[in-house]
């Protein structure tokens, strides 16, 4: 997954995919559509009304944990981050986590270990619950929060500080149901199964970046704007 | 004996001292992976990305950082600190580190810290083995709600015992919150769903 090299705005998009298909789940929340051909990463952003930069942040960031250097905080543009942050959630909460659930769901449901199934369901409903006010105190608090101070209208009485303290790994549940399963699911499984916990393992990961992002490359930024 | 893989990160400007720590460190055979920060900004942002087991720091690299100011500041309290001294006069800045390197350091004594300082792993060892009867019954109570002070009563031992015992659980089991221990119990038949808190079926 992980080619340590840093792409810029010439490279084709076609390439980054290709040389690191995780970043399939970044074009899908940044709603860039396949069918690239040979175009570069610039011009697929443009035709998208995608800022580049913002794109190639993002892109950076997850391959290389690479993070905000001045040059990079710089050019970069909080509203596009938001925009970002923001499908991102819609992403998690209106796709990716429904349809772990729906899979996992089929993969546990074997009779013999009814009551296995059900508790494996509720942790699950009980951290997307989690993941769910997590992202709405973000949306509801945070992201306004930022927009008003772009234009100069915040109040006092928020500072991205509190959030910084109180923004918790959000992950690390589902780092732990993954490991159950792993290590002790007694009951039948198969391709279903592996394939759910293949999910979990992406999704957890792709969450870890998600929370990452925000920690690495949006709270910098907002630190820098309230000076 | 398993051994998990250990996430180095090394803060260091000098390339001839990074790379000679990394192949120091490279020569203690157990799985490794080292990364390195350049300059001083960029600290706290890789260690929040990289989430290193060990972070290596060069006193002069965080100046008027105490070790202290700098654990806070990165907010991981399970994090390994590392002094590296390569002037002799920051000797005296040192407490506050898990262990501190020298640039004077032989080789072998640097193998020897930086092995004394995984034992944090301890457990890992132990980790293969099944609970034991005492732990089950003590996981069967936690899932079905109980506090450690009913656990204590039920079972007459002290408080203290109690969480030590929940401790060794979590690090057998590496499962660490009360829903995922739920889990582990009534796959492992230690209790029946009917015993344990928590509502919701199997909608889809």
């Amino acid at each position: 997954m992980n080619t340590k090299m840093k792409y810029a705005e010439n490279d084709k998009m076609s390439a980054l995919v290709c040389q690191n298909y995780y970043m399939l789940f970044v074009l899908s929340r940044f709603g860039i559509p396949m069918g690239f051909g040979e175009s570069s990463i610039g011009e697929v952003c443009r035709r998208n009304g995608i800022d580049t930069r913002t794109f190639l942040a993002v892109v950076n960031m997850n391959l290389n944990g690479e993070t905000g250097s001045k040059e990079i905080e710089k050019v970069l543009i909080p509203e596009e981050i938001v925009r970002y942050l923001h499908n991102s959630h819609e992403y998690f909460l209106d796709y990716r986590l429904p349809s772990i659930r729906t899979r996992l769901l089929d993969a546990i449901s074997d009779k013999d270990q009814h009551d296995v199934a059900v508790a494996v369901m509720r942790f699950y409903d009980d951290y997307v619950a989690e993941v769910k006010k997590h992202m709405q105190y973000e949306e509801q608090t945070v992201f306004p929060y930022i927009r008003a101070l772009v234009q100069g209208k915040a109040g006092k009485d928020y500072h991205i500080s509190i959030f910084r303290k109180q923004h918790n790994q959000i992950e690390s549940q589902l780092t732990e149901l993954r490991d159950i399963l792993l290590k002790y699911y007694t009951g039948k499984t198969g391709h279903d199964f592996n394939a759910v916990l293949f999910d979990i393992f992406t999704c957890a990961e792709d969450l870890r970046q998600h929370n990452a992002l925000e920690d690495v490359l949006l709270v910098p930024l907002i630190e820098r704007l309230e000076k | 004996m398993m051994k998990k893989m250990l996430r180095f990160t090394i803060a260091e400007t000098s390339d001839l001292v990074f790379e000679g720590l990394a192949a120091v460190i490279g020569k203690i055979g157990a799985e490794y992976r080292i990364s390195r920060v350049k300059e001083i900004h960029q600290l706290v942002n890789q260690v929040v990305a990289e989430r290193p087991d060990v972070l290596v720091v060069n006193m002069a690299f965080i100046g008027m950082d105490s070790p202290s100011g700098l654990r806070t500041r990165l907010n991981r309290s399970e994090l390994i600190l590392v002094g590296l001294v390569t002037e002799l006069r920051d000797m005296q800045h040192m407490q506050g580190f898990d262990e501190t390197i020298s640039l004077f350091d032989e080789s072998r004594q640097i193998e020897e810290k930086i092995s004394r300082l995984t034992p944090r792993e301890a457990g890992a060892g132990d980790s293969e083995k099944s609970l034991s009867q005492r732990e089950k019954e003590i996981v069967s109570y936690v899932v079905k709600g109980f506090t450690n002070t009913q656990i204590a009563e039920k079972l007459c031992l002290s408080k203290h015992t109690v969480i030590t015992h929940r401790r060794n659980i979590a690090t057998k089991l590496q499962v660490h919150s009360s829903a995922g221990l739920t889990i582990y119990a009534i796959m492992n038949k230690l209790v029946k769903l009917e015993e344990v808190k928590g509502k919701g079926g199997l909608s889809a």
